[in-house]
Order: C-alpha cells, then sequence, then structure tokens
C-alpha cells in the first residue's frame, strides 16, 4: 500500500496533539497548598 | 536548614486602598504588576524582592489595602493575618512600610498607628506629596516622624521618588518599635487614634486657612454631576465600544494580509494533500481566525487602563452605586463586574473587596455575564453578518455591541437581585466606603505594559490551546477518510456525524448541527466556535488573501439549509448572540469561581444556571421571532 508522506505527517502531527491533550487532562493536579484558603498567594 | 528564601527578611506594604503600595512595589522590586488610580487594585499578595543601598537583598510583600485592621472583608483578612503571621509558610514580616496618601493623613494616618500597635518596626511612606503640596496643602515630616516615633518618607512613588531615602530608612538596623502612648485606656482606643491623628495633622499637615476648589473638584462638579455625570458616563461607554470597532480595522489588516501570505506560501510550496490541508484549512485558518481579533481585545484593555489610571473608573464606581442598590448589590461590586469585561477571572478574584459575604457570592455569581474579551470575536464575526454590514467604521454596529452588553448587564443585575433576596440579609451593615482619588495623567509605561501583557496571554493560548484544538478540529472534520466530493467527505467525517447527532438539539434555536458542533467546542474557549465554523464550513484561506473573516463571513451568509432557507437569517443570529451572552463557556472561569467560593458546588451550579439559561433563552428567541413571522 502506497501512502502519501503528506497523510503520515498530518496524522503524525494530530497524534502527537491528542496526546498533549490527553497527557495534560489526565496528569495528576499539582497540590496547590498556598492558594484558595484566603491568602491568595501564588505558589512559588 | 532553612532555605534562602527563608533567611530573607521580610518587608510588608500596607495602606489605604489606592494610596500607591502597588505602585511603590513596583518601583522596589522593578516588577510590573497592575497598577490602577482606583481602590481595590490588589486583592491578592503579592511578593517581589529588593535590595538595600548596601546591596542586602529583602523580600518585598504587597499587601490588599484596607482601611483597619478589623478584617472586615476577605482582602483586609489576608493583610491582618500576613501582619499577624498567621498564614502557614508566611514568615511575620520584620518590617513593616505603610503607605500613606499625603493628601489624606487624617484617615490614612489611622491605619498606621494600628499597625504600630503590633509592635512590628515601622517605617512610614508619605507618598503623593506633589499632588499634597499642589493643594496646598504643608507637611512637615519631620514633625509626623517625632510624634509617631517612626521614620517618615516623603515620596512620590510613580516617579521613584524618595525611593533611595526610603532604602536608606530599611537598612539595618530595623527602626526601633515606637511605644503606642495614645493608646492609654484599652477602652476608648479608637476614640484616642482619632484624636492623636488629628493632633498631628493640626501640627504637621497644615491646610490652607480658605478651602479652594482643586482641578479634580472642579471637574467632579460635573462629572459626578446627577445630569451630567449620566450623559457623560454613557458618552464614554459609547465612545470605547466605537473605537474599538473603528481604530482596529487598520491592524487587523495587516494580520489578515499576512495571514493570506502565510496561506499562499503555503499552497505554492506543497502540492495538494493532506499536510497542506491541515496547514492552510487546519492551522493558519483556525489560529489566524482567533488572532485577528487581537487589536480589538488589546483595545478594549488600553481604554480599560486609561480608565483606570485617570481616576474616573472610581467616578463610575460612584455613579453606579445607586444602579447596584437596585440589584441588591453595592458600588463595592461595581469594580469586579467591571474587571469582568475584559475576563471574569479577575473580576471575580476583585470580589474580594467585597465585605458581605452574601453580595459577594451573588458578584461572583453575575460576573461571568459581564461580556468579556473571548466572546468579542464572535460578536465581531456575528454582528457585522446581522447587519448586512463590512467590519468597522460603523455606528450602528457599535450602537448592537453596546445593546450586548446591555443585555447580559440587565440580565445579571435581575438574577442578582433575585439571589440576593433569596439569600437574605447580612447579619451586620456594611457601608459602601471608596476613595474618590485625585485625577491624574494616565501612566502610560503600566498601561502599555499591561496591554503587553495582554497581547502576550492572548498569543500564548492562540499559540497553545487554540492551535492543539484547531489541528484536533480539522482531524475530525477530516477523519474517517471519504471518497467523495467536499460536502460528502465532511458529511461523513466524526465532525459531520457528531454534528448530525447534535442537531435536533441545537434546530430548535435555529441552528444546524455545524453550529451545534462549533459551540460544542467553544466550551473549551468560547474564540475557538469561529475557527471551528471555519473548519465546518470549508472557509479557503487562499481564496481571498486579505479578509479571511470576511470569507468566513460571506460563506456562512451563503450556508443553506437542505430546503435551500440560509440558515444564518437575522433571527438565528440573534438567537446565537443570546446564547453567546448567557452561556459560561469557560472552564478557568468555573475553577477560580469554585476557589472563591470555596464551593465546587456553587461553581457547577452556575455552570448548568448559565448554560440552560442561554439555551433557554435562546429558544424563546427563535421560537417567538418564527411564531411573528421572522
Amino acid at each position: 500500500m502506497n501512502i502519501d508522506w503528506q497523510t503520515l505527517i498530518a496524522a503524525g502531527v494530530v497524534i502527537v496533539t491528542l496526546s498533549i491533550f490527553l497527557f495534560k487532562l489526565t496528569r495528576p493536579k499539582k497540590n496547590a497548598s498556598s492558594c484558595g484558603h484566603g491568602c491568595g498567594c501564588k505558589k512559588s | 536548614m532553612s532555605s534562602p528564601a527563608e533567611s530573607l527578611q521580610t518587608i510588608a506594604l500596607i495602606g489605604n486602598p489606592n494610596s500607591g503600595k502597588t505602585t511603590l512595589f513596583n518601583a522596589l522590586t522593578g516588577s510590573n504588576q497592575k497598577v490602577g488610580n482606583y481602590s481595590g487594585v490588589t486583592v491578592a499578595l503579592k511578593s517581589g524582592e529588593t535590595y538595600t543601598p548596601h546591596g542586602k537583598k529583602l523580600r518585598v510583600l504587597d499587601l490588599p489595602g484596607c482601611y483597619s485592621l478589623r478584617a472586615s472583608s476577605p482582602d483586609e483578612k489576608v493583610a491582618v493575618d500576613i501582619l499577624t503571621g498567621q498564614v502557614p509558610g508566611q514568615p511575620k514580616p520584620d518590617l513593616v512600610v505603610c503607605v500613606v496618601d499625603a493628601s489624606n493623613l487624617e484617615r490614612h494616618l489611622h491605619l498606621s498607628l494600628q499597625v504600630i500597635e503590633l509592635g512590628i518596626p515601622v517605617v512610614i511612606a508619605l507618598n503623593m506629596v506633589d499632588m499634597a503640596e499642589k493643594s496646598g496643602l504643608r507637611l512637615d515630616p519631620a514633625k509626623i516622624s517625632e510624634e509617631l516615633g517612626v521614620p517618615v518618607v516623603p515620596m512620590q512613588a510613580n516617579a521613584s521618588k524618595g525611593l533611595i531615602e526610603l532604602k536608606q530608612a530599611l537598612r539595618h538596623p530595623f527602626p526601633s518599635i515606637p511605644e503606642p502612648h495614645w493608646a492609654t485606656a484599652p477602652d476608648e482606643v479608637e476614640k484616642a487614634r482619632r484624636e492623636f491623628v488629628m493632633q498631628i495633622c493640626e501640627v504637621a499637615a497644615r491646610r490652607p486657612d480658605a478651602h479652594q476648589l482643586t482641578f479634580s473638584d472642579k471637574l467632579d462638579n460635573y462629572l459626578l454631576h446627577p445630569v451630567y455625570g449620566w450623559i457623560i458616563f454613557a458618552v464614554t461607554v459609547f465612545l470605547v465600544f466605537w473605537s474599538i470597532f473603528s481604530f482596529a480595522a487598520i491592524p487587523m489588516g495587516w494580520i489578515e494580509s499576512a495571514q493570506g501570505i502565510i496561506s499562499g506560501w503555503v499552497e505554492s510550496t506543497l502540492r495538494e494533500g493532506d499536510l497542506r490541508s491541515l496547514l492552510v484549512d487546519g492551522i493558519i485558518g483556525g489560529v489566524g481566525g482567533v488572532i485577528v481579533f487581537l487589536p480589538q481585545i488589546l483595545l478594549l484593555f488600553f481604554f480599560i487602563g486609561l480608565l483606570e489610571s485617570s481616576g474616573y473608573m472610581a467616578r463610575a464606581a460612584y455613579l453606579m452605586d445607586g444602579v447596584m442598590s437596585k440589584a441588591g448589590l453595592s458600588g463595592k461590586a461595581f469594580l469586579p463586574l467591571f474587571s469582568s469585561f475584559a475576563c471574569a477571572i479577575p473580576g471575580v478574584m476583585a470580589t474580594r473587596t467585597i465585605d458581605s459575604a452574601k453580595e459577594r457570592l451573588v458578584t461572583i455569581f453575575v460576573a461571568p455575564w459581564m461580556s468579556c474579551s473571548a466572546r468579542l470575536p464572535v460578536y465581531f464575526l456575528l454582528v457585522p453578518l446581522l447587519m448586512h454590514e463590512e467590519e468597522g467604521n460603523s455606528w450602528k454596529q457599535a450602537l448592537v455591541l453596546a445593546g450586548i452588553y446591555a443585555v447580559g448587564i440587565s440580565t445579571s443585575f435581575i438574577v442578582a437581585r433575585l439571589l440576593r433576596k433569596k439569600l437574605g440579609a447580612d447579619k451586620s451593615i456594611n457601608h459602601f466606603l471608596l476613595e474618590l482619588p485625585p485625577y491624574r495623567a494616565p501612566q502610560w509605561g503600566y498601561i502599555f505594559r499591561h496591554v503587553a501583557e495582554r497581547a502576550w496571554a492572548f498569543i500564548a493560548k492562540a499559540g497553545t490551546i487554540i492551535l492543539g484544538l484547531s489541528i484536533l478540529l480539522w482531524a475530525l472534520s477530516t477523519y474517517p477518510k471519504y471518497d467523495g466530493d467536499e460536502a460528502d467527505a465532511l458529511e461523513h467525517s466524526a465532525m459531520g456525524r457528531i454534528g448530525a447527532v447534535i442537531e435536533p438539539a441545537v434546530k430548535p434555536l435555529g441552528f444546524d448541527g455545524r453550529i451545534g458542533t462549533a459551540i460544542l467546542t467553544s466550551f473549551a474557549a468560547r474564540e475557538v466556535f469561529n475557527s471551528t465554523l471555519g473548519v465546518l464550513f470549508r472557509v479557503d484561506e487562499s481564496d481571498d488573501e486579505v479578509e479571511s473573516r470576511h470569507t468566513l463571513r460571506e460563506t456562512i451568509a451563503a450556508a443553506t439549509w437542505e430546503d435551500g432557507k440560509p440558515i444564518f437569517t437575522p433571527l438565528s443570529i440573534i438567537s446565537l448572540l443570546v446564547f453567546y451572552i448567557y452561556a459560561l463557556q469557560c472552564l478557568p472561569t468555573s475553577a477560580v469561581v469554585a476557589r472563591e467560593s470555596g464551593s465546587y458546588k456553587w461553581a457547577v451550579g452556575q455552570f448548568f444556571f448559565m448554560s440552560g439559561f442561554a439555551y433557554v433563552a435562546a429558544l424563546l428567541i427563535f421560537q417567538t421571532g418564527k411564531l411573528f413571522g421572522y
């Protein structure tokens, strides 16, 4: 089967993008210890 | 072992709202925190570093403005907790710099006395001495220092004048802790403080015998006038919207030209194929469709900065107090709600200045109904379509845009009133207290830096989330592959199928499956609506190198239902605009609401209420319009 190189690269870009989105969605959230408890400070 | 950060000595900046703490913080640390000529700019703790003239590094904290240490509002509580060392992970400050507006010593020194009573070394930064002297006040900083027993540094923080002297005062050893000799009777300490402040002002801040009207007083005769004040307010708001539409046209043309040139170059370089389609239709079309609105969004931020910096924003809050009371809110809710026109997130954060917990919750609840800048791309696409006009230079378009904002504002007021009634009255009475700062020449440096920050944030969002979503949207509208013409391929793609599934739900609102899909994708970020439409309606960038949005508008205007009737009728466009006014399509806002309200239920309830409200409102508009034959 002869697959066009443009199809391969486009599919690769889509897979990488989807992986980044899935990784960002599923990674454990950082513990915002100093935020949200009234002090309003950023976690440095 | 303590970390280097922990071993740093900490200096806290405290003062009444609008005394210039953030300006001083920026001058000391070289930071670029937002400043404004109105109260309540700082609602969270900010931290930076500075050096004494001998090179010793110090940590500087910018505390939210407060009138006293009674901690009656959340932002005041932050300040008090920091000063008393009650915040875990935050050391108690080693020295406090009380920033005092030299023109308002009678009110501002009251807080300084309370800080001195805490037993922490204090330095007083007597800020804005230039304004005080202009108003005829004769200040004697040495006398104030002598009376209070702490160093007093006259300064003008916005011009960095007195900064070196202040840094000298921060050298080691820190000033000794004075004895609060005024607080002799614990039962009458409030009265004693008042009397002592009056005593200081009598000897160290002498006013001219006859009261002279300042320039600000004279201007306020008109700007706060019960009739002229409102006319000026309405004209100002209209001019802001008109300018956004008109002045942005030129840079938008440049962006569109650049977009066309890039698309053309890609098409001439690559032969037809998936990669070319991804680059031109997906990435350039998707990201370009959003980035083109950058000039309009930046103009909005520029005007907000201009109004804040000049001092007019505080007058607008004063004027709005009466209107706000009709919605069960006070003038304090005006600033958070106005900030929400730029973005609901800082708006929700700014509700910390509101004393009443119930009023704060209600303000948080309705803040996302102030049309934020993310909705502008959708409005800018649809309003000219509704008016059958080209974009820009039209007072009619500005009027429609102002009307869209008015719909959001009026609905939020009605809901706020109902919700306020439901939550019941406060246990204690809260008063609306607002500084009316003198009018000042805008601080252009800060305004432009703030606008540049917003530009970068917008570009970063377009380059990450919107780029990613554009790629995924392209994939959804391309795969699975189908041998046929373009329309057939789209119909058989994943996106086409999603559209077919949700079409029955959105058809009663006047939308087809493609619009439904675009709405669905814009729940991640509203701006994505345009790029999704671009992909779904197969708008080819190369067909029109200059005006891609014009092409998108032309294409969707020509789109028809199966029976040949147009999809985008005036009624369906109004229905779509109404949906976008009301729907809460911003996940970061929901996250901030959950944090600020302290309840996920509140955020989830708000999301479903607003989205449901948007659906029902659009449904009612479309169906009623149809009944009347539109």
